[in-house]
């Protein structure tokens, strides 16, 4: 047991020596979480700067011109005057205006019977964009309108419905969850592709057939390599939590340490699939490929990260459930922002540690000392 | 009582699956012993099956024998499960390349493999002190293996392996690469290891000469092995049929030699060696029978381990009619016409480019050539001509600069300042104009392998932007010439070694290149596609075309018309084999007559004690 420590201890102290002098391995375990983190981050958040919003006011009151006013004098809108719908319309088809806000013409009656609504239409075609406005326009016309009851009414006669409708795509409804999407991708990179990397380039260079002739076991080989790589995803995954809640300021529902903990079993397997990969191939260029194609990608595509999967054809939804990155993204989103909800936690958490010992086991299977 | 035997292989046989999908024998009824305490050495041709054999030893690959057949290592018989793992403990394996951390020092790579081998600290100061100052790389501790030359790389892999004290060291050809001042550093090493640390070692090898240190040698081919035997048996084989021809004449051995292997069945090797022609004459031919003028003087000389090696082949193909093992007609493509031939024997002389001292007009010029890697000089004034038609070699050890030479004289890196004319184009303003001008075989075949023969002789005449009409006739010649007609069809992939070779030669000389360019072509090449390779370049020569060749087996300085020796940068020989041997020679102090191998080492000995 003692040799087996020391053994494992000389590799891990190897390959870290190895990880921090290679800087390309460090861009990509450390500084592209952070240019990920940045890119999705702020390329949302930030974007919208004065939106050209269509308004069609037909009521005329004192409430609607102050709403319509207000809309104009926000930072991140633009109002414009429509007559009817269909101008209206025709200017957001070609693109001319982002969105249109219509406050209909019983609007200041309705309101004291509590049935005050507006509608507010935006592009589909742009879910997460068209969330975003939607956001700026309620924020707006709640404040105002609030404000300016308050100081002609003294008080708030009766709440306003906004009715979103989304223009040619209706049933779109994804949520763009950054930053538990971009967890799953950085342990994914970092556990698949960079450790099949590094593995095929122990085979490439005869490294390990020089050290497969030692006492060194297959399982202490495995263990060398799977510590570090385990380490770096979890400064990977630290890292974008911190942005997260730092820079973007995204609450966390759940509990932090669940979050970790099924972190590191998803880790677990993404390592054994870049070890799977690396054995199987024993060469750089096709591991990376091989990684690249068969769990970056699919875990970009098909766990629900870009497109969700329950607006995918059946044939696509059917495989990406088969990877665990789709259970693992599932479970993230839960945890980070519903909660702990136990009945997804321990169905995605069962199927992940299957998936892990799985793979753990046909990962010791496969590395054998040998280039049979 | 003799005591087990270290290694004991019997009827072991091992096949995988082809290039073509069929399965083949790698290993055909294999039986080996290596004595304890003992060099073992495993010579033969490429593919013959040595790396497949070191792998099963040291419990890598997976093999079938008999079931009353044992195969022990250390007494541990490897098809026992559990047994590998046992074995595995108390040997050490260099593979072939390196197996070195490239990106961990010198001395974080002996660590390594001191903890994996459960080293304690006090043992590991001791032993590593005691190899780093055997390996001369106690200064060198903090270097990152990568940065090291080729020689200090394999001395570092050596001391790695050698750490642990182990009872067997399974070495597979760990002097491929290494120039021959390391090479000699290299076995010094092994040697002292074996006769201090009871060390056994199984290695192999394709330099011949390393049969001297062997207790055994066994020699391999396709698979199989064709002889077992001391290496002095190994020497004998070539008994009383070995002769030095000197031309007497201002023909070039080089010439003579290509001439004599042409004539059927004569001789088994002639390679220029010494100055003079080096002769393996073959099974019952008399040395009268060669029929050579009165100029060429022909004496006996003392049988080497590679005549004995040249014997074994022969022997080899004429058992089998059909083997296209070893030199034989087959394998030796026709460079003279048979008036040529007749001329030649009777030392006539027909053609300028036979002879040793003709005047040459310079097609390459380099003056105070100098190139500088940031702070490092790896060139540094160096200035010299080649002469049209000449064989020129670059030689020296690893890091001597040669490379970088050679790559500035292609036209692939450019030179920091001096004077560089190739072809009549100034290199440094011209370069696309003196490329068209040259031809350049890089180390590893720069070949297709999935297009064929004919489809990869296309696609680079193409490249090298031959018209239509030129690029039919080119393409026809070379196919001719190195009789690649066979395999016109065949995917370059499934083309047999030797073949490979001929076609990157076809390839680099398609467009008629005035100067060709070749880096170390020869370099982990068995010494049968040497001689083949050699023949071609002698043919080519023939023909006008000059060479420029870099190279890490010196005994082939023989045959170029003028070499030069580099080191650290400088120029340190320059001139015709002889030339540079008297440099040699006086540098040694010693009246015999040197071998290249000798006179390059001491030559640069002495440059670098004047250094210091």
């Amino acid at each position: 047991m003692k040799e087996f420590l020391k053994r494992v201890l000389a590799l891990t102290n190897k390959e870290f020596k190895q990880l921090w002098r290679d800087k390309a391995n460090i861009m990509l375990g450390i500084g592209l979480p952070i240019i990920l983190i940045f890119v999705f981050g702020y390329g949302i958040s930030f974007d919208i700067r004065n939106a050209k919003l269509g308004v069609i006011d037909l009521t005329h009151s004192e409430l609607s011109v102050k709403l319509h006013h207000s809309i104009n004098a926000s930072h991140y809108l633009d109002a414009i005057a429509y007559p009817s719908i269909e101008a209206a319309k025709k200017d957001f088809l070609l693109e001319r205006i982002e969105g249109v806000v219509v406050i209909p013409n019983n609007f200041d009656a309705a309101l004291w019977h509590n049935k005050a609504s507006i509608e507010v239409f935006v592009d589909g075609k742009d879910p997460n964009r068209a969330q975003a406005l939607q956001g700026y326009v309620a924020s707006v016309i709640s404040q105002t309108y609030s404000k300016e009851s308050i100081k002609k009414y003294g008080r708030v006669p009766g709440s306003i419905d906004i009715a979103y409708r989304m223009w040619f795509n209706q049933a779109v409804s994804s949520t763009w969850y950054i930053v538990p999407g971009l967890i799953v991708l950085i342990i994914t990179l970092v556990g698949t592709f960079l450790t099949a990397l590094v593995m095929a380039r122990e085979w490439e260079r005869g490294t390990l057939e020089a050290i497969f002739v030692s006492p060194v076991k297959p399982l202490e080989i495995i263990l060398g390599k799977i510590i570090p790589y385990f380490v770096v995803g979890l400064l990977g995954l630290s890292i974008c939590m911190l942005a997260a809640k730092f820079l973007f300021e995204i609450p966390i529902k759940g509990s932090i340490i669940l979050i970790y903990a099924f972190s590191m079993l998803y880790l677990v397997i993404a390592l054994a699939i870049g070890l799977l990969i690396s054995a199987a191939v024993r060469n750089q260029y096709v591991a990376s490929q091989l990684s690249v194609a068969t769990s970056f990608l699919p875990c970009v595509m098909l766990s629900g990260f870009i497109f969700d999967l329950r607006n995918v054809p059946v044939i696509v939804s059917f495989i990406g459930h088969l990877l665990p990155s789709t259970y693992f993204m599932d479970l993230l989103k839960t945890l980070y922002l519903a909660g702990n909800y136990w009945p997804i936690i321990i169905k995605d958490g069962l199927i992940l540690g299957v998936y892990a010992l799985l793979l753990i086991y046909l990962t010791v299977l496969k590395t054998k000392k040998s280039l049979d | 009582m003799q005591s087990a035997p270290i290694v004991r292989i019997e009827h072991l046989s091992r096949s995988f699956i082809g290039p073509d999908g069929k399965s083949f024998f790698a290993l055909n009824d294999v039986s080996l012993t290596a004595p304890k305490n003992e060099i073992t050495m495993l010579v033969g041709p490429d593919g013959a099956g040595k790396t497949t054999l070191l792998r099963i030893c040291a419990g890598l690959l997976g093999f079938t024998s008999p079931k009353e057949a044992a195969n022990k290592v250390l007494d541990l018989d490897l098809n026992t499960p559990g047994n590998l793992a046992q074995v595995q403990q108390q040997i050490s394996y260099m593979p072939q390349r390196f197996g070195l951390y490239e990106d961990l020092s010198v001395m974080e790579n002996m660590e390594l493999y001191a903890r994996l081998y459960g080293l304690n600290k006090e043992e590991f100061s001791n032993r590593a002190k005691e190899l780093l100052h055997m390996t001369n790389l106690t200064n060198f501790t903090t270097y990152l293996a990568g940065t090291l030359s080729g020689g200090m790389k394999q001395k570092l892999g050596l001391a790695c392996t050698l750490l642990s004290h182990p009872k067997l060291l399974i070495l597979d050809e760990p002097c491929v690469g290494v120039d021959p001042l390391s090479r000699v550093e290299l076995w010094e090493i092994i040697r002292r290891n074996v006769k201090q640390d009871k060390l056994s070692v199984l290695i192999s090898t394709s330099y011949l000469d390393e049969t001297q240190y062997a207790n055994k040698v066994y020699v391999l081919n396709e698979g199989m092995v064709i002889f077992a035997d001391s290496s002095k048996a190994l020497e004998d084989m070539a008994s009383n049929k070995t002769y030095a021809i000197s031309t007497g004449l201002p023909v070039l051995p080089r010439v003579l030699g290509a001439m004599l292997l042409e004539k059927d069945n004569l001789v088994v090797d002639a390679v220029p060696n010494k100055g003079s022609l080096a002769v393996t004459l073959g099974k019952d031919v008399q040395i009268d029978k060669l029929n050579l003028g009165q100029d060429y003087k022909v004496s006996p000389r003392v049988q080497r381990s590679e005549d004995g090696f040249m014997c074994v082949f022969n022997k080899l193909s004429q058992n089998k009619a059909n083997s296209d093992s070893g030199i034989s007609n087959k394998s030796i493509m026709s460079i003279f016409s048979s008036e040529e031939l007749l001329n030649l024997s009777q030392g006539k002389l027909t053609n300028d480019a036979f002879c040793e001292d003709i005047k040459r007009e310079s097609i390459i010029e380099v003056k105070d050539l100098v190139k500088n890697f940031g702070n490092f000089t790896a060139v540094n004034h160096t200035s010299f001509n080649v002469g049209k038609g000449e064989i020129f070699g670059l030689l020296g050890p690893n890091g001597a600069g040669k490379t970088t030479t050679f790559r500035m004289l292609c036209g692939l890196i450019p030179a920091s300042s001096g004077i560089l004319n190739v072809a009549g184009f100034n290199l440094r303003k011209a370069r696309v104009e003196a490329r068209k001008k040259i031809g350049y075989v890089a180390q590893k075949f720069s070949l297709y392998t999935d297009l064929s023969v004919g489809e990869n002789l296309d696609f680079f005449a193409g490249v090298y932007g031959l018209r239509a009409d030129i690029k039919t006739k080119r393409i026809n010649e070379v196919i001719e010439q190195y009789e690649l007609m066979p395999y016109y069809n065949t995917k370059t992939l499934l083309l047999p070694g030797g073949f490979k070779q001929r076609l990157s030669m076809a390839v680099g000389t398609i467009h008629k290149p005035e100067i060709l360019f070749l880096d170390e072509p020869t370099s982990g090449i068995d010494p049968i596609a040497r001689r083949i390779f050699w023949h071609q370049i002698t043919g080519l020569a023939k023909e006008g075309t000059t060479v420029i060749i870099t190279t890490h087996f010196l005994e082939e300085a023989e045959y170029c018309n003028r070499i030069m020796i580099q080191d650290k940068g400088e120029m340190i020989a320059l001139g015709t084999p002889d030339e540079v041997r008297k440099q040699g020679m006086t540098a040694g102090n010693t009246s015999e007559y040197l071998s290249m191998e000798e006179v390059f080492i001491s030559i640069v000995k002495k440059f670098r004690d004047k250094e210091q």
